[in-house]
Parts: structure tokens; C-alpha cells; sequence
């Protein structure tokens, strides 16, 4: 007995056999145990696949990589931004934190225009909503470690690329400085929270390509 | 307290009775609105990410190209027209970014190695744990050892539905070898997962 080769016992499963064809095949089936069982095992798996869930759990922090490089683009086009670290060079750290730059500089006054009007200004003191406070805290604690590893690994990098990233920090800082000001006159305003939470992702941001960068080097 | 209405940053949404659909999500965050984008993030992005496991047969990986393809996705809100779902647009759209950065991978490799064959990257049978796991824990562990072109005909045409002249059309590899990639999947897990 001539048994179907596998390529037919597959088309067969997958309707994809000429009637002919078919009609031949499935006349040796009625008749071989071997090949019923391939067929069988065949179909078991493509039930198997088919049943698989479509979703599974996202990993912690997909969101916030998300948005922060939509945030890193949402003024200026940032180019292809480079994801892994093996495909980071001096150069695109370089171009992506002079678009990071041009990101973060003058978009509270942009925010504070979108409203129509300047805050006014509160007298005494305007403490921050706690739930915020909480928020700001954890990114300083991110930032300082990172800050941390990069100093610690400052001989890693060439001058012009600690001259760049120290450069756009200082902008970033900057623009924290200002959306907090910003915030504290004027407590309530969602995008300026937005905003200063964008501020400081851009931050750890950087700060991470900056590290894996070094640790690359 | 009432917050006056920010162009830059709209609300979603005040209630949770009427959600927005996903086309109103989608034309909220083309203007801008990343919350917007947040909340078709959380719905859909869960699917994205089980093709990309699925398509790398490596989380590391996967977790890349479902950001790519979610950055993408926001880039390219334009080009959603709202004729089919979202969910489908999205998911035909992370299908290109995983594909697209296969074929420029094994350019990669072809430049570095001479005509290796695809199927050098085999391992052995990947090492299931005692059957308490589950048959489809095996079944994705098995998936992602697969030989790349193998597991993406198979992830594609039986996990996915997609026909084998598409599949064909968007590896750009002939119908043939389509079939051939699949049948290969199918013996290997068959073997693998003892069925
Ligand atoms: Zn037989």
C-alpha cells in the first residue's frame, strides 16, 4: 500500500485537495490506521493553534514607552527612533536629543495660550495635589538612579555626546522648572499636569538611551 | 471646581456610561489627544502584542515591535478611515511592521552569512515542562521555536486565518513556498508536542 505523501494529508485538512485527489485519499484513509492518525495529529494542532487567545497580558511599561516617544514626537518629528539598544549610535542619540529639546522648550507658554488666558496668579502658598506629588516623586527617583549609572559610566562616552545629552538635560530641566511653576499657580489644569509628566519622561528618556548607550560603548 | 475645556488635551470621557467607540477614540487622538490613545491602547493592545509574541517567538523582541507598531498606528491615525473596525486596521498594520522587520533582518543576516539557510536556526524540541503546564502553554512555548519562517506561515495562516495567497503576498515569498513553511510547522510541533 502506497501511503499519501504528507503534502496531500495537509491540503486534505486545509480543503485545499482537488476532488479527484481527495476522493483518493480519503479511500486510503478508510483503510489506514498511520495516516488517520496523521490526519488526526494534523487537525488536533490546527485546532489548537485556532484556539490560542487572541490577546495576551501587555508587558509592564509598554504604555509609557508608547507615549513617551509620541510624546518625543508630538512637536517635532523625531527621525525613526531607535529601539533597541544594539541599533543606537552616537549619532542618533545625538539627533534624538536635540529633537527632545525642541520638544520640551516653550510648550507651557503653548498650554497656558491653548487656555486663552495666563493663570492667574495665587497668593500665599499652592501646594501640589498629593496624587501628583506621588507621580513627581517616583520620576525623580527614576532620574537620579539613572543619573547615577550615567555619571558612573561618563568615560563610556565621547565628549560630543556628553556634551549633547547634557545640553537637552539642561532644556528639559528647564521646561520642568517652568510647567511646575506653571502648575503651582494654577493646580487644576490637566494639561499642565500632562505636561510636566511628559517633562519628565522625556527626562527618563534620555537618560536610559544615554545609559544603554554607554553600556554599549 | 470646574477645569475649563483644553484644546491641547480634550477629555475623554467624564463618565463611565457612555464609553466612546473606537472611532470617536480615533479621531479624538488624530487631533492630538493622547488619553484618547490610551484608552484604544488598553482595548486593543493586548491582541497586538499576542501577534508579535507569537510572530518573534521572543518577548524581548515582541515588545519592541508591538511599540513600533502602536507608534505607528498613532502616526498613521490619518490613513484610519473608519470603514473597517479599528481593531482590524490595527492589527493589519502591526502584521506589516512584524513582517517588514523580518525582511530587513534577514537582509541583515544575508549580508553577514553566506546563503545560510533559513532553517539553520532550528534548535531541538524546546523543553516542555511536565504536563500540569497545559497544552497550550506548550503550544506557544513550541511556536516560538520554530524555524522564523516556519512559525510566522504558521502563526499567520492557522493561529491568524489570513489565506495563503496573502500570505504569500505580504512575506513576498512565492504561494509554494507558503505551503511548504506551513506543512513544515505542523510536522515540527506534531513531533515536538507528541500528539
Ligand atoms: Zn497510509
Amino acid at each position: 500500500m502506497t501511503h499519501p505523501e504528507l503534502e496531500q494529508l495537509n491540503d486534505l485538512v486545509d480543503g485545499r485537495l482537488a476532488p479527484a485527489a481527495r476522493h483518493d485519499v480519503e479511500a486510503h484513509l478508510a483503510s489506514c490506521r498511520a495516516c488517520r492518525d496523521e490526519v488526526d495529529a494534523l487537525r488536533a494542532t490546527v485546532a489548537a493553534a485556532a484556539a490560542l487567545p487572541s490577546s495576551l497580558p501587555v508587558p509592564d511599561g509598554l504604555w509609557d514607552d508608547v507615549r513617551a516617544t509620541i510624546d518625543a514626537r508630538r512637536v517635532v518629528a523625531l527621525p525613526r527612533a531607535p529601539r533597541a539598544a544594539r541599533t543606537f549610535s552616537t549619532r542618533t542619540l545625538a539627533i534624538a536629543a536635540t529633537a527632545l529639546v525642541m520638544a520640551s522648550s516653550g510648550l507651557t507658554a503653548f498650554v497656558l495660550r491653548g487656555r486663552g488666558s495666563s493663570p492667574a496668579p495665587v497668593e500665599g502658598v499652592t501646594l501640589l495635589p498629593a496624587s501628583w506629588r506621588a507621580t513627581e516623586s517616583g520620576y525623580i527617583e527614576s532620574v537620579d538612579a539613572l543619573r547615577a549609572q550615567l555619571d558612573a559610566q561618563r568615560a563610556q562616552l565621547d565628549t560630543a555626546t556628553i556634551a549633547a545629552v547634557e545640553r537637552a538635560l539642561a532644556t528639559i530641566d528647564a521646561a520642568i522648572v517652568e510647567a511646575r511653576a506653571a502648575l503651582e499657580r494654577d493646580p487644576a489644569n490637566a494639561a499642565l499636569t500632562d505636561l510636566l509628566a511628559s517633562n519628565y519622561r522625556q527626562k527618563v528618556e534620555l537618560l536610559r538611551r544615554a545609559t544603554q548607550l554607554a553600556s554599549i560603548t | 471646581m470646574t477645569v475649563p475645556a483644553l484644546t491641547l488635551h480634550p477629555r475623554v470621557t467624564a463618565s463611565t456610561q457612555d464609553l466612546p467607540d473606537d472611532r470617536d477614540l480615533a479621531s479624538r487622538a488624530l487631533a492630538g489627544d493622547t488619553r484618547s490613545f490610551e484608552v484604544l491602547f488598553e482595548r486593543h493592545a493586548g491582541r497586538v502584542y499576542a501577534l508579535c509574541v507569537r510572530m518573534a517567538g521572543d518577548r524581548q523582541r515582541a515588545q519592541e515591535l508591538a511599540h513600533d507598531a502602536l507608534v505607528r498606528a498613532w502616526e498613521r491615525l490619518g490613513s484610519y478611515k473608519g470603514e473597517a473596525a479599528f481593531g482590524t486596521w490595527l492589527h493589519r498594520l502591526t502584521v506589516n511592521v512584524v513582517l517588514e522587520s523580518a525582511r530587513s533582518q534577514r537582509r541583515r543576516e544575508a549580508r553577514v552569512a553566506l546563503a545560510e539557510d533559513d532553517d539553520a536556526d532550528v534548535g531541538g524540541a524546546p523543553e516542555l515542562a511536565p504536563s500540569d503546564v497545559g497544552d497550550r502553554i506548550d503550544l506557544e512555548r513550541a511556536i516560538a521555536k520554530l524555524p522564523r519562517n516556519a512559525r510566522q506561515v504558521f502563526v499567520l495562516h492557522d493561529v491568524e486565518g489570513f489565506r495563503h495567497d496573502e500570505i504569500a503576498d505580504r512575506m513576498a515569498i512565492a504561494p509554494g513556498t507558503v505551503r511548504a513553511h506551513l506543512h513544515r510547522a505542523r510536522k515540527l510541533l506534531i513531533a515536538w508536542l507528541d500528539r
